[in-house]
């Protein structure tokens, strides 16, 4: 699961409908694709996903995985999304890492999604629907 | 509006040839509007940037040079059609379709040879002969094969070319074209603009499922699977979402596109690769040397990018519908092929004891997954088949376009194939219509003499 993946993920339990996104993001084994199994990299494919992505989101997210050792700028200026090495470095981020063992938990109810094998799975109970 | 079409490039009356395939005849004509509003915006007055509301009336009244319902591929595969004067944009549309076969400029069109001759447009033959550009025919015939005897009979009549100079087999600069339609007796001559020749030189031919490593007993065949892509649009940089991945085929045409795929399933022993998908029974190169097998091989197999997937209950999906106020709901495209009962129903017939197991499993994983009938059906005995059945088939349809309306941003487009049963009431056949989609097309694909399943269109509609 790749970390545009958890950027459009949320806790549909029912009654939770506050403060259910982002969920927190607990890492446990990360791995990165190969050049081969992943989008190249290109400026117009990384303005696209830009136009995408709830920039807060990502970043709260990122900065809860100290281990990384990224940080990310408090918004993606006009100059910032021209500028190459941002673009690339995003790119690796983004499109060549995946989240292969973890879990999602959600910060309102607390209901954990597992995360196996890089798949995310979102599917509630009889009960919680 | 009027500042796109100032700026739109000139159009042009070019021939369509599409490729006369039995099963897919219904698909020609979609495929091509699809594909001309996707290379071409602005250029045949609607669908510019800035206009909220597409307007497929109009962008076919505009595209086509004879009204859309006289037009009969079964017949006459060839159709004229306004197109930009730009060999690059014509070269885009025809490269990435899978049913049109060439575009022709064409300087003559009559019934016979000796008429196709004089009727020739001067203005547009001389200054090609003029040029001293190097050249050579290519006959075809539709409806019948044109022997190789009657070609050079044919060639020879077009005595007013320089033959004794330029001819280059192998690598003309321009190639005449002549088309012979032996059901309709009309014959084309004119000069090719863009081809698709043979279907080993296509980009999709790779795909096809018997060079596939990993196979499921509902895989979509490649072709569809690409023009459900097209129908999409799916582009560089998109996202698109496909609610009901099981083995991957449609996302894996989507993927092709350099989009960001998203798989969603239900079922978990679809994604993990046991139980439905299987290795591939065909000589596949390299097919020794994999390991494991699961909805990851193909990808692999085709060192292509691999999409995402997640297991998720499309009926109750956890997709953000705005994740934010700052931006728009984030998928351009959902294409997908929802399960229907009829397929589910013809796997189970003659059940075998690892079948049995497999089912009784899918029973217990059906209690802690809860609702989707689809899967109970398996579990079921032919008589209990009823009225409930059908139901929640369109149930199904009804949530798919409900939860397409919450997750795709203003003028993406959702792309399912619906299959009707004419032995069964009308009703039950009604295609699915939500109040946030505009219906594009719909194109029909025979399965027996009275089902058939049709490849839907549709767009989520602009706020005006």
């Amino acid at each position: 699961m790749k970390l545009i993946t958890h950027n459009i993920l949320m806790c549909n339990k029912k009654g939770c409908t506050k403060n259910n996104f982002p969920l927190r993001l607990v890492v446990k084994q990360y791995a990165d694709y190969e050049a081969d199994n992943a989008q190249e990299y290109s400026a117009n494919l990384m303005t696209r996903l830009l136009e995408k992505l709830d920039w807060n989101a990502l970043k709260i997210t990122v900065a809860t995985l100290p281990d990384w050792g990224i940080a990310l700028p408090d918004a993606v200026t006009p100059e910032l999304a021209k500028d190459e090495a941002f673009l690339q470095s995003l790119h690796m981020l983004l499109v060549r890492r995946q989240i292969i063992d973890g879990e999602m938990v959600c910060p309102n109810c607390e209901r954990s999604y597992e995360i196996k094998n890089g798949i995310a799975n979102m599917l509630l109970q009889e009960d919680e629907v | 509006m009027v500042e796109a079409l100032a700026t739109s490039p000139q159009t042009k009356k070019y021939l369509v040839h599409f490729i006369k395939k039995f099963k897919l005849i219904d698909f020609c004509l979609p495929e091509f509007e699809s594909l001309a509003t996707l290379f071409i915006p602005g250029a045949l007055g609607s669908w510019a940037p800035g206009r909220p509301q597409p307007c497929i009336e109009t962008l076919r009244r505009n595209l086509y040079c004879q009204p859309r319902d006289t037009i009969n591929i079964a017949k006459h595969p060839l159709v004229y059609a306004n197109l930009p004067e730009d060999a690059g944009v014509i070269d885009r549309i025809i490269k990435r379709s899978i049913l049109v076969k060439e575009v022709v400029d064409v300087i003559s069109e009559a019934k016979t040879y000796d008429s196709l001759l004089q009727s020739v447009d001067k203005e547009k033959l001389f200054p090609i002969l003029e040029s001293g550009k190097s050249f050579k025919f290519n006959i075809e015939g539709i409806g019948r094969k044109i022997s190789h005897k009657e070609q050079v009979e044919i060639i020879e009549s077009f005595g007013i070319f320089p033959f004794s100079k330029n001819v280059d087999l192998k690598n003309p600069e321009i190639i005449f074209k002549i088309i012979e339609n032996s059901e309709d007796h009309v014959i084309y001559f004119g000069t090719e603009v863009a081809s698709n020749r043979v279907e080993e030189d296509t980009f999709h031919y790779k795909f096809d499922l018997k060079k596939r490593p990993y196979l499921g007993p509902t895989s979509t065949d490649h072709q569809l699977a690409f023009l459900m892509a097209n129908q999409g649009q799916v582009s560089l940089g998109d996202f698109v979402y496909d609610p009901f991945v099981g083995t991957g085929s449609i996302v894996l045409a989507c993927q092709y596109f350099n989009a960001f795929c998203f798989g969603g399933d239900l079922d978990i022993r679809v994604l993990k690769g046991y139980g439905v998908g299987r290795k591939t029974h065909n000589k596949v190169e390299g097919l020794e040397k994999i390991k494991k097998f699961d909805i990851y091989t193909n990808f692999y197999h085709y060192k292509m990018p691999v999409p995402e997937f997640f297991i998720m209950d499309c009926s109750n999906p956890a997709v953000h519908a705005q994740a934010s106020n700052l931006r728009q709901p984030v998928f351009d495209s959902i294409v997908c092929d929802p399960p229907y009962g009829v397929r589910a129903r013809s796997q189970k017939v003659g059940v075998s004891e690892t079948k049995k197991k497999r089912q009784e499993r899918k029973a217990a994983e059906k209690m802690e997954a809860s609702e989707e009938e689809e899967v109970q059906d398996d579990d079921h005995d032919m008589p209990h088949f009823s009225m409930k059945e059908h139901y929640d088939v369109l149930k199904v349809y009804d949530d798919l376009l409900e939860n397409a309306s919450k997750i795709l941003r203003p003028g993406g487009r959702l792309v399912f194939l619906f299959h009707t049963d004419t032995s069964l009431p009308a009703e039950k056949n009604k295609f699915p219509t939500h109040p946030a989609f505009e219906f594009i097309c719909s194109s029909e694909n025979n399965l027996t003499k009275c089902r058939a399943r049709h490849l839907i269109t549709m767009i989520k509609r602009v706020e005006e």
